[in-house]
C-alpha cells in the first residue's frame, strides 16, 4: 500500500518531467495559429493538462453564425489584438522582466471538434475566459475570469485591463491597431471629391443647389434618426435574435418599447420612407400630372389620371400605415388600435 | 352687397377661430388632468418636489432672500447655494400667480397652483404654435399645429398636472421665442426681436435647455448668410436679439458670465461678429466693383475664420473660456458619458430612445414629419430654413437622448400640420361642385385674410391656384372623378386624424398620468389599489425622527425626502457633486462595518433604501445598485470593483449564487434584512429579479437597526446604532451576543408540548 503510494508519486513526478509542456512548444503552437493557439478536443490535453511554466489565457467562443453570439464576434478581434501586442514586444512569448515567465493565448471555437473541450470546462455560456496560471500542474488548476462584457462597448479596453490584472506581468502593453483602412478611404474620397469639384465645378454647384436633392437628403436622415439609428449605434444591438426555442429567427423584440434589434430600424426606415413618399406623391405628383393634362386640354383624362394616382397613393398609405400600426402593436402589447383586421382570423 | 358679404364672412371666420381656440385650450388642459382625477392633486416624481419646495420658500420669504438662499438641509454637510444654482423662472412664475390671485381676492393654495401650472401653460404653447405656424404657411395650418401641440403625447409626458418641472413652462417659452424670432426675421422689426429677446430671457431663467435657442437662432442666421440671403432685416433682427438677450440672460445668477465664457454660447457670439462683417461687406459691395470685392471678401473671410478659430482654441486652452459641459459632449460623442461621467449615463432620461418611443409620442405625425420637411424644401423661404435646421438637428438630439424628444415634438407638430394642411388645401377643396361664379367670389376673401402670404407665394403655386380657378366647363364624368378622388383622400386622412386623437388620449391616460409617488396596482379581484408606501415612509420620517436628523439615501430620493419628509439629505437629484454621491455609493457597496464608519463620519442618523422585491417594483435600489458601484469605482477604483459584484459567469445575482462582496454589501443586507423569514420555509421570492433568497444568504445586521418598513416593504428605513454602552465595536458585540444566545438555545432546546386549548 505504502509502496504503491510512493510509486505513484514517483510516477507522477516522472511524468511531469517528461510531459511538462515547454515554453518552446507553446511558442511553436502560437506561431502556427497566428499568435493564438487553436484548441480542439484532440490537442487540449497535451497543451492544458500538463504542468506549465507560463500563464495560458484561454478564450472560449462560438463564432459560427448559427449561435448568433454577437458578443463573441465583438470580443474575438480584441482578443487577437491583445495577443498580437504581447508577441510584438516579446517574440518568444517570455516576459522580459520576469524570469522564464511566459504568457500564451489560446482560443477554442465551439464546433463538433471541440465539444469535448467545452464539456471539460462545463461551459454553458460564451464568451468565457480562463487563465491557467504558471506553475499549475493540470487542467483543473484553472481560474475563470470575468470580463465586463457589454454589447457595443470598447471591449479591447476592458479585456486588456482584466488580463493585465490577472496575469500580473508588468510588461504587457496593448497597442491599439491604427485603422489604416478608414484613413486611406478618407484620403481617397477627399482627393476624388476635390478633383471632381475642380473639374466640373459648375455642374457640382448646380447639383449642390438642387433643392429637392437637399430635401430628400434631409428627410431621409430624419427618417433614419426617428427609426432608431442612434439607438443601434450607441447600444450596438444585435441585428436580429433567435426565438426562445432556438428554432426560428426573431426580427422584433416583442413587448419592449425601450429596446429593439437593428433590423427593426431598417424595417421602420422602409415603412416611413414609403409613407412619406406616398404622401408627397399625393401633394406633388398627382396634381402636377393633372395640370399637365389640363394644359393639353384633356380634361377627362386629367381627372381619370388624378383619380387613379390619388387612389394608388391612398391605398399605399393605408397598407403601409396599417402595417406600421400592426408592428407597433407587437412592441406595445395591448395597443388597442388597428387599421386592418384579418378576416380569416 | 358684396362688401357686406365679405365682412360677414370675415367676422364668421374670426368667431370660428375663437371657438376653435377655446376648444383647443379646453382639450389641452383637460387631457392633462387625468392624474388629478385618478389620484389627487399631488406633485409628481422627483425634480418637481424640489421646485415645489423652492416655490414654498419663495412665497414665504422675499424674492431677494430667495435669490440668496443657502440651503443647509441638502448635501449635508456641504450645503447648497440654492439661490445661485437654480433656474428661478418656474418658481417666480407660480409665485407671481399666487400673489396676483391673492390680490384679486382668490387665495389659492400654492400646491394647487404648482400642480395646475403645466396644463395652463400648455394652452399658451398651443397658441404660440399657432402663431409660429401661421408665419410659415397660413392660419389653417396654424390651427392644425395648435391642435396637434395640445394633444401630442411627446409634450404631455412632461406637462401633465402635477409635473411641476422646468420643462412645463420652458416649452411654452421656447415656442413664443421662436415665434417672435420668425416674425422679427421676416419683418426686421425691432419690436419683435426685442420681444424675442425678452422671452429668451424668460426662457433662460426657466430651463437649462435655453442653450438650444442660443445655438439654433445663430445657426439659422448663419445658414441664411451661407445661402446668400443676407438682408438688412436679418441684421436688425439678429443684433437686437443677441444684444438684449445676452445682456438680459446674464442677470440670472446661475448663468452669470457664461454667455461670454462658455463654449456653448460661442456660436452665437461668432455669428454676431460675422453678421457685422457681412453687413460691412454688403456696404462695400454697393460702393466698389464686384471683381475687386470678391478678392477682398475671400481674403478677409479666410483671415477672420482662422483668427477666430485659433483664438477660440487658445482662449479655451488658457482657461478663459470654459470648455463644453459634459452633457453637451455626450450629445456628440455618444460613448463619452459612459466612460467619463457615469452619473450622466446613469439617468434613464439620458438614454437613447428606440423607435417605438418616437411612434408612441407622435403617432402618425412621425411619418408626416419627413414629408413636411421635404415640402418645405420645395418652397424654402427664409423662415423655412429655420424649421429645417431645427428639424434635422433636433431629430439627432432626440435620437441620442430620450428627454430631448420634448423639444422635437413642437417641430413635428408644426411640420406635420403644414403637410396635412397642404393636403387639405388640394383635396378638401370641393369648389368644383359649386356653380362656377361663386368660385370667383370666394377666392378674394381667402386672399384678403392673408394678403402677405399670397403675395409671397411662389410661382408654381400661383399657377396652380390660377388653374383651379380656370372657368372651363368640365364634363360631368371628369367632375365626378375629381370629387371622388378628393373625397377618398380627405376622408382617409380624417380617419387617421381621428385615430390620432384616440391614440393621444390612450397614451396620456395609461402611461403619462401616474405621479410615480403613488402607484396604481390591481387587487386580485381587478379593482384598483394604490401603493402609497413612499408617502407612508416619508411621513414616518417627518413624524418620528428628530428635526435635524440626517438621512442617507441614493440621490434619486433626495428631493422627495427634502420635500415630503423635510429632513436633511446627503445627496439629491441636483447631482452637482459627484464625489459626494460616490461617498453614498461607496457606503452602500461596502461591508457593514466600513459603511457604518463612512456614514458615521458624515453624521448620518438614518439610511433609507427602496426595495421592490416583495412587490415586483423594478425601479428599486438593488436594480440601481450597479450605478452606485460604478460611480464610486470612478472615485475609488482600488476599493470598489464592479467585477466583484458579478458572479463567475458574469451574471448579476442576488440569490445563493451571489458573490461574497454582493452579500456583504450594505445595500444587500438592508434590502433583504428579515425578508426570507416572512415567507414559509424561510425562502423569500424576490419578485423583481425572480430569484430565491434563503435565510442563509442574508447575513446578520449588526451596525444598523430596522426602524421602519412600509406596508408592502417598498421603503425600508434603518437607524445607525448608537455607540455600544461598553465601548465595544458593534460587530464584536453582536457576535458575542450570538454565541451567548446559541449557548442558551442549546439549554432550552426542550420545549414543553402545549395542548391546544379550546
Amino acid at each position: 500500500m505504502r509502496f504503491g503510494t510512493i510509486f505513484a508519486a514517483l510516477f507522477v513526478w516522472y511524468m511531469t518531467f517528461v510531459n511538462a509542456i515547454s515554453n518552446k512548444k507553446l511558442l511553436e503552437l502560437s506561431k502556427k495559429g497566428g499568435n493564438v493557439i487553436r484548441l480542439n478536443s484532440k490537442n487540449y490535453e497535451k497543451i492544458l493538462n500538463t504542468p506549465r511554466k507560463s500563464d495560458i489565457v484561454v478564450f472560449f467562443t462560438a463564432t459560427s453564425p448559427q449561435f448568433s453570439c454577437t458578443l463573441c464576434l465583438e470580443m474575438g478581434p480584441s482578443y487577437d489584438v491583445v495577443a498580437n501586442s504581447w508577441f510584438s514586444d516579446h517574440a518568444n512569448g517570455i516576459s522580459k522582466q520576469l524570469e522564464e515567465h511566459g504568457v500564451f493565448f489560446a482560443k477554442a471555437d465551439f464546433d463538433t471538434e471541440s465539444k469535448q473541450l467545452f464539456s471539460q470546462f462545463q461551459l454553458n455560456s460564451v464568451p468565457a475566459f480562463f487563465v491557467l496560471k504558471a506553475g499549475g500542474k493540470s487542467i483543473s488548476d484553472v481560474e475563470r475570469i470575468t470580463v465586463a462584457t457589454e454589447l457595443g462597448a470598447n471591449h479591447l479596453h476592458f479585456l486588456a485591463d482584466t488580463i493585465k490584472q490577472v496575469v500580473q506581468v508588468p510588461d504587457l502593453i496593448v497597442y491599439e491597431p491604427i485603422n489604416w483602412g478608414s484613413s486611406i478611404t478618407t484620403i481617397v474620397v477627399v482627393a476624388v471629391v476635390t478633383v471632381i469639384f475642380k473639374k466640373y465645378s459648375s455642374t457640382v454647384f448646380n447639383i449642390l443647389t438642387l433643392r429637392p436633392l437637399w430635401g430628400i437628403v434631409c428627410s431621409f436622415s430624419i427618417i433614419t434618426l426617428v427609426a432608431g439609428a442612434m439607438f443601434i449605434r450607441i447600444r450596438g444591438t444585435p441585428y436580429s435574435g433567435v426565438s426562445s426555442d432556438r428554432k426560428s429567427i426573431v426580427y422584433f423584440l416583442e413587448g419592449q418599447l425601450q429596446n429593439q434589434y437593428a433590423i427593426e430600424s431598417q424595417i421602420m426606415t422602409v415603412l416611413y420612407s414609403v409613407l412619406a413618399s406616398s404622401f408627397i406623391g399625393l401633394i406633388c405628383v398627382a396634381p402636377y400630372i393633372q395640370k399637365w393634362y389640363k394644359n393639353k386640354k384633356q380634361y377627362n383624362r386629367a381627372a381619370m389620371v388624378n383619380f387613379s394616382l390619388a387612389l394608388f397613393f391612398t391605398a399605399s398609405i393605408y397598407i403601409f400605415y396599417s402595417a406600421l400600426i400592426a408592428v407597433f402593436a407587437l412592441k406595445n402589447t395591448g395597443y388597442p388600435f388597428k387599421l386592418f383586421k384579418n378576416p380569416l382570423k | 352687397m358684396r362688401q357686406s358679404t365679405l365682412l360677414a364672412l370675415e367676422s364668421f371666420q374670426t368667431i370660428l377661430k375663437a371657438l376653435i381656440f377655446v376648444a383647443i385650450f379646453g382639450v389641452a388642459i383637460s387631457t392633462r388632468l387625468f392624474s388629478v382625477i385618478r389620484f389627487e392633486s399631488i406633485i409628481h416624481e422627483f425634480d418637481p418636489w424640489f421646485n415645489f419646495r423652492a416655490t414654498k420658500y419663495l412665497v414665504s420669504h422675499s424674492f431677494y432672500e430667495f435669490l440668496n438662499w443657502f440651503d443647509d438641509r441638502t448635501w449635508y454637510p456641504l450645503g447648497r447655494v440654492t439661490g445661485g444654482t437654480l433656474y428661478p423662472g418656474l418658481m417666480t412664475t407660480s409665485g407671481a400667480i399666487w400673489h396676483i390671485l391673492r390680490k384679486i381676492g382668490l387665495p389659492i393654495d400654492i400646491r394647487n397652483i404648482c400642480v395646475l401650472l403645466a396644463p395652463a401653460f400648455s394652452g399658451f404653447t398651443a397658441w404660440a404654435t399657432y402663431e409660429f405656424t401661421k408665419e410659415l404657411k397660413d392660419s389653417s395650418a396654424g390651427l392644425l399645429a395648435a391642435a396637434f401641440m395640445a394633444i401630442a403625447p411627446g409634450y404631455i409626458s412632461r406637462s401633465v398636472a402635477g409635473s411641476y418641472d422646468n420643462e412645463a413652462i420652458a416649452i411654452t417659452l421656447l415656442m413664443v421665442t421662436f415665434m417672435f424670432w420668425i416674425k422679427a426675421q421676416k419683418t426686421g422689426s425691432v419690436l419683435h426681436s426685442t420681444l424675442a429677446a425678452l422671452f429668451y430671457f424668460y426662457m433662460v431663467s426657466a430651463w437649462g435647455g435655453y442653450v438650444f435657442i442660443t445655438n439654433l437662432i445663430p445657426l439659422h442666421v448663419f445658414i441664411l448668410i451661407l445661402m446668400g440671403r443676407y438682408q438688412s432685416k436679418l441684421y436688425t433682427a439678429y443684433t437686437t436679439w443677441y444684444a438684449i438677450g445676452t445682456l438680459a440672460s446674464m442677470q440670472i445668477p446661475f448663468v452669470g458670465f457664461l454667455p461670454i465664457r462658455s463654449n456653448d454660447h460661442m456660436a452665437a457670439l461668432g455669428v454676431f461678429g460675422l453678421i457685422q462683417i457681412v453687413a460691412l461687406g454688403d456696404y462695400i459691395k454697393s460702393q466698389v466693383s464686384s471683381e475687386r470685392f470678391r478678392v477682398v471678401m475671400m481674403i478677409s473671410l479666410a483671415l477672420i475664420i482662422s483668427v477666430g478659430i485659433s483664438g477660440l482654441f487658445l482662449l479655451t486652452y488658457m482657461g478663459y473660456i470654459a470648455p463644453w459641459t459634459g452633457r453637451f459632449y455626450s450629445l456628440w460623442d455618444t460613448n463619452y458619458a459612459k466612460i467619463h461621467i457615469p452619473i450622466i449615463a446613469s439617468v434613464s432620461e439620458h438614454q437613447p430612445p428606440a423607435w417605438p418611443s418616437f411612434f408612441f409620442d407622435n403617432q402618425f405625425l412621425i411619418w408626416l414629419f419627413p414629408a413636411g420637411v421635404f415640402l418645405l424644401f420645395l418652397e424654402l423661404k427664409d423662415e423655412h430654413v429655420f424649421v429645417l435646421a431645427y428639424s434635422v438637428l433636433c431629430s439627432y438630439f432626440a435620437g441620442v437622448m430620450i428627454r430631448l424628444m420634448l423639444t422635437l415634438t413642437p417641430i413635428i407638430c408644426v411640420t406635420g400640420a403644414i403637410a396635412i394642411s397642404k393636403l387639405f388645401d388640394i383635396y378638401m377643396d370641393f369648389s368644383v361642385l359649386l356653380p362656377s361664379k361663386p368660385v370667383n367670389e370666394i377666392k378674394p376673401i381667402e386672399t384678403k385674410d392673408d394678403v402677405k402670404e399670397s403675395a409671397a407665394l411662389s410661382e408654381e403655386d400661383d399657377d396652380y391656384e390660377a388653374d383651379l380657378a380656370l372657368d372651363y366647363e368640365p364634363s360631368s364624368k371628369a367632375r365626378w372623378f375629381d370629387v371622388a378622388a378628393k373625397a377618398i383622400v380627405s376622408s382617409t386622412f380624417l380617419v387617421y386624424l381621428f385615430i390620432f386623437v384616440y391614440h393621444c388620449t390612450y397614451v396620456t391616460s395609461n402611461f403619462y398620468s401616474s405621479p410615480s409617488v403613488v402607484m396604481p396596482s390591481q387587487n386580485p379581484d381587478g379593482s384598483v389599489a394604490l401603493i402609497d408606501d413612499f408617502r407612508e415612509a416619508y411621513y414616518w420620517l417627518r413624524m418620528n425622527t428628530a428635526e435635524d436628523a440626517k438621512v442617507a439615501a441614493w440621490w434619486d430620493y433626495g428631493y422627495q425626502i427634502g420635500g415630503m419628509a423635510d429632513r436633511t439629505t446627503l445627496v439629491d437629484n441636483n447631482t452637482w457633486n459627484n464625489t459626494h454621491i460616490a461617498i453614498v455609493g461607496k457606503a452602500m457597496s461596502s461591508p457593514e462595518e466600513k459603511a457604518y464608519e463612512i456614514l458615521k463620519a458624515h453624521d448620518v442618523d438614518y439610511v433609507l433604501v427602496v426595495f421592490g422585491g416583495a412587490l415586483g417594483y423594478s425601479g428599486d435600489d438593488l436594480n440601481k445598485f450597479l450605478w452606485m458601484v460604478r460611480i464610486s469605482e470612478g472615485i475609488w477604483p482600488e476599493e470598489v470593483k464592479e467585477r466583484n459584484f458579478f458572479t463567475d459567469k458574469g451574471e448579476y445575482r442576488v440569490d445563493s449564487q451571489a458573490t461574497k462582496t454582493m452579500k456583504d454589501s450594505l445595500m444587500y443586507k438592508l434590502s433583504y434584512h428579515d425578508f426570507p423569514s416572512i415567507y414559509p420555509n424561510g425562502v423569500g421570492q424576490d419578485r423583481t429579479r425572480n430569484q430565491k433568497i434563503t435565510v442563509n444568504d442574508v447575513g446578520p445586521l449588526d451596525y444598523f437597526e430596522e426602524v421602519f418598513t412600509s406596508e408592502i416593504w417598498l421603503v425600508r428605513i434603518y437607524k445607525l446604532k448608537s455607540p455600544d454602552a461598553l465601548g465595544r465595536d458593534h460587530g464584536e458585540a453582536a457576535t458575542f451576543d450570538r454565541t451567548l444566545q446559541s449557548g442558551v438555545k442549546k439549554r432550552v432546546v426542550k420545549k414543553p408540548t402545549l395542548e391546544l386549548r379550546v
